[in-house]
């Protein structure tokens, strides 16, 4: 027996148009040198959205909230009062 | 366009129609109020004439294309009421939507 179909004069089934496939282009943030790693003064140790991470010693935040080392030296990643976390950067004879 | 061809015999009985055509006014959720107007009231007649006349009218459906055909063997009053019900339903969809639907009788 012969059953309705509904959409027998739409467009063609399965082609209708999507409204979205859209995205932006990925922004790279995360930590880029890690605990304990050698850095050179000015090099990038985080690019975030926000303070995830607080500025400590030795280092710099940009308006972007990117951290950065202001001296050489190793990276700590160090606990900033109970709940909040800080990147610091000693110098390699204070680091010993 | 959905096109709807209504084939009536020289006594002026509807004998067949075909319905063609997508009718391309897909709305905001993709459902396509003429579309869906024109597949029920040109398949209903189908339906009645199955179950509820229990004949068995010639039809083919091609869902890729979008054609629906339907040819009946005799006209009778049963049958004729089903399909003058039907394109005055037709016309009336027509009048509202004349960019998506078009109907034509054919005299044979």
């Amino acid at each position: 027996m012969f059953e309705l179909i509904l959409q027998l004069h739409a467009h063609k089934k399965g082609t209708g148009s999507s409204h979205n496939g859209r995205d932006s282009n990925s922004q790279r943030m995360g930590t880029k040198a890690h605990e304990s790693q050698l850095v050179t003064a000015g090099s990038i140790i985080v690019r975030q959205r926000g303070t995830r991470f607080y500025p400590g010693n030795n280092v710099g935040m940009g308006k972007d909230y990117t951290i950065y080392a202001k001296v050489e030296g190793r990276v700590k990643f160090e606990r900033k009062g109970r709940d909040k976390r800080q990147i610091s950067v000693y110098p390699v004879e204070e680091a010993m | 366009m959905v096109k709807v061809d209504i084939y009536r015999d020289k006594n002026g009985n509807i004998i067949s129609y075909r319905v063609a055509g997508h009718a391309g006014c897909e709305d905001e959720d993709g459902y396509d109020l003429v579309c869906n107007s024109v597949s029920v009231l040109t398949q209903a007649p189908l339906i009645g004439m199955e179950r509820y006349l229990k004949l068995k009218p010639h039809y083919t459906v091609d869902e890729e294309s979008g054609i629906f055909t339907l040819k009946l063997d005799e006209a009778d009053a049963n049958t004729q009421a089903i399909l003058e019900t039907m394109y005055l339903a037709l016309l009336s969809v027509e009048r509202q939507f004349p960019q998506f639907v078009r109907v034509k009788a054919i005299r044979r």
